[in-house]
């Protein structure tokens, strides 16, 4: 004990006696000190003083010198069977009883090499691990106005479901959707969230950092949320389902009939479903799985060349427009072998019929003249489609394989009646798709923590499009100024598809290593025709070329290694893909036969830094080093659509892609004020641009050897607060973007620009408990014309206000009422100001105890007739107006099976 | 701009030291469940909210959090980015008839004096650093035993009620359930004088897994100060699901309330609520 120790315990316990004796001399002053057998001094002992009871009358602790003092009453220290006890962990306690004359106790303790022997406690095994899992009982969140497992989904924290059906969970979507632990629906699992009832799921699991392959579990940790719906009963043999059955005015029906049966060895989910009430069944059977890790990413399917019009659908919500008659059979069943075997089978069959009615107006700006293109078209698509797939897989911790088969074929008629700048004609627009793949993939368990993975991937593609015109039109163009009747455009561009690909993980250094190689195939044909119709029933080819019939083959050798590396401030993620294209591809008919070769490198680098709790930056920059496709080097011209005719005249485009994007983040959670800033820049350098002839009633573009970049610049900012005033929130958010790109158009190559402002404004707000109100106001202005100051004159605008309100009631659990309008306004060049309102309503209520479900549905309530947008592209602006559905009521009756 | 980076990060660092130094996260010693009884509607005293709380004790400090957390953090989970937590849709607040359900933890230094909140409002957690004041604790000359534990009774006045507590004067911790504590042992029950607070013992266990710290479960909470948690709390409790939507991204669907309990529903739909806080 070193002196000043010593000095500081004695002025202790003095000014302890000296207070002891001024407050009463019946009391008395315990006290000392407490050592461990090295004379250590005890800090934060406890010492208490205890009855013959072992009760605690008094208690304290030493100090930081180890020492303590202890003021009792008179009345107490007449007890003959008080002691003091120094209790610490890690120590055994030790007591002294106390004596009449004594008041110095100095305790030494002796190390317990047990904690807390003294006391009997019991070890417990801990809790089963279950992972990375969050598990939610579909009880304590299922409302009783839920039905489907897709409406319990929709109350649990940070899951959203989206419109066509995907399920996000904290804004991430989920890799797959598991019934049981098994992916019955392959990916699409829309149908599935939709028709099985609350009452056969009996948890909700949503596994993060989800690994689907066994062999790969603790080795490769994915950031895949995934999830899982445990069933209730796994043993149960019980067929469920569910059939609707609705009806209403003007001559609307709607009915579906779903059966499930839910087991450990068998899962089945089969469906059939008709409507005419404006009700999409393709997002039933679309794939929304974003796990793609044993697919290839080097396969690209050939789009359709040929198109029945120029205009899109319009953004409005689908049942608002879409004028349908479709039917759906959806078959999906699974088997497990006693053997471990998993076989999976899912057919869709789906026929749809739908038309649309709408007017477009595109005025092309060029100098010193505008080209007016006026349409009017009624279209009916006619769909009948059908998907088949089969897996063979096996998951154990021993290795894992899967071969999915899949074959789906499309097939897509539109047909068209139009008027094109006065002059009217019939289109018939036939588009088949035959997709076959078989993807296999391997992955044997090593010894080490390393991993190999081997895959292969095979596809066939087809699709044979014809388009029918029957008009002779653009003869000028199309038949040597020679009038003709009709003409048909035929395209095919088949392709076979190979990629073998292997992949060697270094999952456990400071610095994660993913190293891949593989060899991708693709042979391609494009053949093509035009067929002009006269006094010739047989008719004959398009005079001025002999069409397409291109060879084509792509082979790539690519090395890819990516690394990351974590910290608590710093994430940094890097890759470079090195990759060796050989592309060869030869049209007889045009003497053209090419051979390119090119190495190129895609270095991608992504870092995050957090500057504060809740503040980051993130950065990150790309370069992208891409080849074009058959669409880029085909030299006989092809009717893309009735007034666009398409041929290249260059070698393969080449189009280097440099993006760089840079993010702020604050945010003050506690007063519940958030904010982003954000800019982002891309430029494109392409080796060949589309030169384009427009004329009064035809646009032919030809993609020539001409370099050329584009780039495109864009700042956003948003700012969202809780203001407790107004017990609402308030959101504010601006975007504003900045295009350049160059037209070559007749003639002469055009500098051509874009600039686009968007300010929202949010307003979301309870007036009653049972009332509540959500408000948005939008507003857009776009602008485009051409850079050069001398043409400022052909400058372009639209401007755009959009504002929307819903008002929601409640009152009680069985009855909901919402009603929702929308108004927009738009604006052209000052002068042409349209306006659309629409004002839909629903109803929701149950009966029987929750078996029945009624449901009334009004939409269109002022029965807007139609809904005018326009838009601008580089030189143009296009105003369309669509035909909408007017108003419909209908009424809905589920009954549960 | 550089420059308050520069300072940001210097803060960060001098203030993850400064903790490190002061509060250190001890290993798991011990682990005791209790059920804890609050009844919050004294229109509705059947049907108080019950809920299992776990206190895991270091050698100089403890942790009291929901059993359901608890046990989700036995499983070695790899921690997702906080940015990852940003949820942008149709979520929804767990309520019951008092309100929004702020879960709160609550970790114990006793001979520093420190008292820390880690509460989670909406989806955040935040947290809150406190100095109590010390209870005067009376001890009583009652024992019995709890868990085959001896205890001792005393009584002390925390947050306008009155709490009669059991301490194991073998288990030398002077932490305890909530923000009870300063006993010369470990507080295995409490309930306060009118029966409307209980923390009663349930389970007992030693920890087996030396890895194991005392230190917040989930993400790094966020610092605030005791008036921002009390003003942001009350909007909270008041309006749970229009305060969590305005913590969601621009655009993010509505948030909607879900009862904690099914009885706890139907009694809230049925009764008025007279709130009735822990502390008063």
């Amino acid at each position: 004990m070193s002196i000043k120790v010593k000095l500081k315990y004695w002025i202790l316990l003095l000014f302890f006696m000296g207070k002891s004796i001024s407050v009463s001399a019946q009391n008395r002053m315990l006290s000392g000190k407490v050592t461990d057998l090295n004379s250590t001094l005890l800090s934060n002992v406890n010492i208490s003083l205890r009855n013959g009871k072992n009760l605690i009358l008094r208690s304290l602790y030493t100090n930081e010198n180890g020492a303590y003092a202890l003021l009792i009453t008179d009345s107490l220290s007449k007890d003959p069977t008080l002691f003091l006890q120094a209790t610490y962990l890690g120590f055994k306690k030790k007591q002294i009883q106390l004596k009449t004359n004594k008041s110095i106790y100095d305790f030494l303790l002796e190390i317990d090499p047990v904690e807390l022997s003294e006391v009997n406690i019991k070890n417990k095994p801990t809790i089963t691990k279950r992972g990375d899992t969050l598990s939610y009982s579909v009880n304590s969140f299922a409302r009783n106005e839920d039905r489907s497992i897709g409406d319990v989904l929709k109350h649990l924290p940070g899951v959203i479901v989206g419109d066509d059906g995907k399920i996000s969970f904290n804004g991430q979507p989920i890799s797959n959707l598991f019934i049981g632990g098994d992916d019955l629906m392959g990916g699409r699992y829309g149908l599935a969230t939709r028709s099985i009832s609350k009452d056969l799921i009996k948890n909700i699991e949503v596994l993060k950092n989800h690994q689907p392959i066994k062999v790969l579990e603790d080795k490769i940790l994915t950031n895949n949320i995934a999830m899982n719906l445990v069933l209730k009963d796994e043993n149960s043999l019980k067929l469920s389902g569910e059939g609707m059955l609705g009806a209403g005015v003007p001559s609307q029906f709607d009915a579906a009939l779903n059966l499930i049966a839910l087991n450990k060895r068998l899962k089945m989910l089969n469906s059939a479903k008709t409507n005419n009430s404006g009700i999409d069944y393709r997002s039933d059977f679309k794939d929304l799985s974003s796990d793609n890790s044993l697919i290839s990413n080097h396969f690209s399917k050939p789009e359709f060349l040929t198109s029945n019009g120029t205009t899109g659908a319009p953004d409005l919500p689908r049942k608002n427009y879409y004028d349908n008659k479709s039917a759906v059979i959806n078959l999906n069943n699974l088997v497990n072998t006693k053997k471990g075997l998993q076989m999976r089978f899912n057919v869709q069959g789906f026929t749809d019929q739908n038309s649309l009615a709408h007017t477009s107006k595109v005025a092309n700006y060029l100098p010193g003249d505008t080209i007016i293109f006026n349409e009017r078209q009624t279209l009916t698509q006619k769909t009948n489609l059908i998907n088949t797939g089969f897996s063979v897989s096996k998951n154990d911790y021993r290795v894992f394989f899967n071969n999915t088969l899949n074959f789906n074929v499309k097939h897509d008629q539109y047909l068209s009646p139009l008027n094109f700048n006065g002059l009217g004609f019939n289109q018939r627009l036939t588009n088949q798709a035959y997709d076959f793949s078989n993807n296999f993939s391997y992955i044997p368990k090593l010894k080490n923590s390393d991993i190999i993975i081997l895959k292969w991937n095979v596809n066939y593609f087809s699709n044979p499009q014809r388009l029918f015109i029957d008009e002779g039109i653009n003869p000028e163009v199309m038949n040597n100024n020679t009038k003709y009747n009709g003409l048909t455009q035929n395209v095919k561009i088949p392709v076979f598809f190979s990629d073998v690909s292997s992949n060697f993980i270094i999952p456990d250094a400071l610095v994660k290593q993913n190293y891949q190689i593989g060899i991708s195939n693709e042979f391609k044909q494009l053949n093509s025709n035009i067929r002009i119709f006269d006094t010739d029933p047989a008719g004959h080819n398009y005079p001025n070329d002999a069409g397409n019939a291109l060879n084509w083959q792509s082979h790539k050798f690519y090395i890819n290694a990516s690394y990351s590396l974590k910290t608590d401030i710093w994430q940094l993620s890097l890759s470079s893909p090195l990759q060796l294209q050989l592309v060869r591809y030869n049209q007889p008919e045009y003497q053209i036969d090419k051979k390119t070769n090119q190495l190129s490198v895609g270095p991608y680098v992504n870092v995050n830094l957090k500057t504060g709790d809740e503040n980051y930056i993130n950065a990150d920059l790309s370069y992208v080093n891409n080849m074009g496709d058959v669409n880029s080097v085909y030299r006989g011209s092809i009717l893309t659509n009735y007034r666009t005719l398409q041929n290249n005249d260059a070698d393969l485009q080449v189009k280097k892609n440099l993006r760089f994007g840079l993010k702020y983040h604050l945010e003050k959670s506690i007063d519940l004020a958030f904010s982003n800033i954000g800019i982002n820049f891309s430029q494109i350098m392409a080796s060949s641009i589309a030169f384009t002839l427009l004329s009064d009633n035809i646009q032919q573009t030809v993609l020539v050897p001409v370099k050329n970049n584009s780039s495109r610049l864009s700042v956003h900012t948003d700012f969202s607060k809780y203001f407790f005033l107004l017990k609402g929130k308030i959101e504010l958010s601006a975007n504003y973007s900045k295009l350049k790109t160059n037209l070559y158009l007749n003639n002469q190559l055009l500098p051509y620009f874009n600039n686009n402002l968007i300010l929202n404004f949010g307003y979301d707000t309870k007036l009653a408990n049972v009332i509540s109100l959500n408000y948005n106001l939008a507003y857009g202005y776009t602008e485009g014309g051409q850079k050069n100051e001398e043409f400022k004159k052909f400058n372009f605008t639209t401007t755009r206000f959009d504002q929307y309100l819903t008002l929601t009631y409640s009152p009680t659990d069985q009855l909901s009422i919402e009603a929702n309008a929308q108004q927009i306004i738009n604006r052209q060049q000052e002068n042409l100001t349209s306006r659309f309102f629409l004002m839909n309503s629903n109803l929701r209520y149950k009966l029987f105890n929750n078996r029945i479900d009624l449901g009334l549905e009004a939409t269109n309530l002022f029965n807007t007739k139609n809904y005018t947008t326009s838009s601008i592209s580089s030189s143009q602006l296009q105003e369309r107006i669509y035909n909408i559905r007017g108003t419909m009521v209908i009424l809905r009756v589920i009954y549960i099976l | 701009m550089k420059k308050t980076l520069l300072s940001q990060l210097l803060i960060i660092h001098l203030t993850s030291f400064v903790i490190a130094q002061t509060k250190k996260a001890d290993p798991v010693l011990l682990n005791v469940t209790y059920q804890f009884i609050h009844i919050n509607n004294l229109n509705d005293k059947e049907h108080p909210v019950k809920k299992d709380m776990v206190l895991s004790v270091g050698k100089t400090t403890s942790r009291y959090i929901a059993a359901d957390v608890y046990n989700r953090s036995l499983a070695p989970v790899p921690k997702l980015l906080p940015s990852a937590r940003v949820v942008s849709g149709q979520p929804v607040v767990a309520v019951n008839s008092g309100g929004g359900i702020v879960s709160e933890s609550y970790y114990q230094w006793p001979l520093l004096n420190q008292l820390n909140i880690v509460a989670i409002l909406g989806n955040k957690d935040y947290l809150v650093e406190t100095k109590p004041e010390k209870i005067n604790w009376e001890m009583g000359n009652e024992t019995r035993k709890i868990g085959g534990i001896s205890c001792q009774k005393a009584v002390g006045k925390y947050g306008g009620r009155t709490y009669i507590a059991w301490f194991a004067p073998d288990l030398p911790f002077q932490n305890g359930p909530f923000k009870l504590w300063g006993l010369p042992g470990l507080i295995l029950e409490a309930e306060d004088s009118k029966k409307e607070v209980r923390f009663l013992f349930k389970d007992i266990n030693k920890e087996t897994d030396a890895t194991r710290k005392v230190e917040p479960i989930g993400s790094a909470p966020i610092k605030i100060t005791i008036t921002d948690y009390n003003k942001a709390k009350k909007a909270y409790m008041l309006h749970p699901d229009t305060f969590m939507q305005s913590q969601l991204s621009v655009g993010a669907p509505k948030v909607s309330k879900v009862y904690e309990t099914e009885s706890n529903d139907k009694n809230a739909k049925s009764k008025k609520v007279i709130y009735n806080p822990i502390e008063l």
